[in-house]
């Protein structure tokens, strides 16, 4: 049994176990077995980085169709893909009134001003699908970003035991998720010299179109030197692959 | 180019395709609908300033590969 097969069985068992606790499977459905028991309701508001984003237009999906569930009423201010934009809706969202924020920040650092003043004002602060550092937040909820880096050199290795050269097209520039997860590539390579990364860049936004068009110029620089490429989100990579077929 | 290594985050409906049609395609699925509901619950937490509410909170991921992809089912988005 090779290492990634071994690796995927794992974390199949930890996601096993995982739902026989508090935490469902990413994949199936969860059960909302701890709803509040607050009695009152709650203002929740959702402020994604981007509206059009499709995992932050589903999680706001998500938030309204449980927050009933929590004792919620869940609304959305749009970040729009910009932190200024993004910073007007916390505070909008605070001068509101709300409760609760939950932030999928544009900015890992340029957001922090607003998010502590959220807190001053008595705000629960919480980060969607991104870490935070102690402090920025009230607390974070998202998968291991980190981890996730090492799991793609163990893949890599897998295919290629004696190493191989290739890309990384990171997510949008300065977004948390974006920043753990090439730290967690970067870290889990510093082991592995025979891996070699030929080029690293960020779009500007999570936007297919853009990973599309930094693939096609890595592409047209390094051409079959690119044995794998590390696209930090599943719709960027749909780019990738466009770029890498052969015309026609 | 054909089979080169494309490594994808996220777990969405198109990369399930993406795993399925490429040659080596391999897709770190986060669960929206999980993190949604367990920010709510926290939120909670705090709300009633319970002693058990967490800064960190750390959801499991899949790893979508075409040895695991029968075992998942794709997500509405």
């Amino acid at each position: 049994m090779n290492k990634f097969k071994l690796l995927s069985i794992l974390v199949l068992i930890a996601v096993m176990l995982s739902a026989c606790g508090s935490a469902p499977s990413a994949t199936e459905a969860p059960a909302a077995t701890d709803a509040p028991a607050t009695g009152g309701t709650h203002t929740l508001v959702f402020i994604p980085g981007s509206a059009s984003n499709p995992s932050q237009a589903f999680g706001f999906k998500m938030f309204q169709k449980h927050a009933a569930e929590y004792g919620f009423e869940a609304s959305m201010l749009d970040g729009k893909a910009d932190v200024a934009e993004q910073t007007k809706a916390i505070n909008n969202a605070v001068a509101q009134g709300a409760d609760v924020i939950i932030v999928n920040p544009n900015d890992a650092k340029a957001i922090v001003p607003a998010m502590k003043a959220a807190q001053d004002a008595g705000v629960v602060v919480g980060i969607f699908m991104a870490a935070a550092a102690p402090g920025d937040s009230t607390f974070y909820v998202a998968v291991d970003d980190k981890l996730a880096g090492g799991v793609v050199v163990q893949g890599i290795l897998d295919l290629f035991p004696d190493g191989a050269t290739g890309v990384e097209i990171g997510g949008q520039a300065g977004h948390p998720a974006a920043i753990d997860r090439h730290d967690g590539f970067t870290t889990a390579l510093a082991d592995h010299p025979e891996i070699k990364v030929l080029d690293y860049q960020n779009p500007q936004a999570w936007d297919a179109a853009q990973a599309q068009a930094i693939a096609e110029d890595m592409i047209t620089k390094y051409g079959d030197e690119i044995q794998f490429v590390f696209c930090h989100w599943d719709n960027g990579a749909t780019g990738v692959i466009n770029a890498s077929k052969p015309p026609g | 180019m054909n089979d080169v290594l494309v490594f994808g985050v996220d777990g969405n409906a198109v990369a399930f395709e993406q795993v399925k049609s490429w040659k080596n395609y391999n897709s770190i699925g986060q669960n929206v609908e999980t993190i949604a509901m367990k920010s709510m619950e926290i939120a909670n937490l705090f709300l009633a300033k319970d002693a058990s509410a967490k800064f960190d909170n750390i959801v499991p991921f899949d790893l979508i590969t075409k040895d695991t992809v029968g075992n998942f089912t794709p997500p509405e988005w």
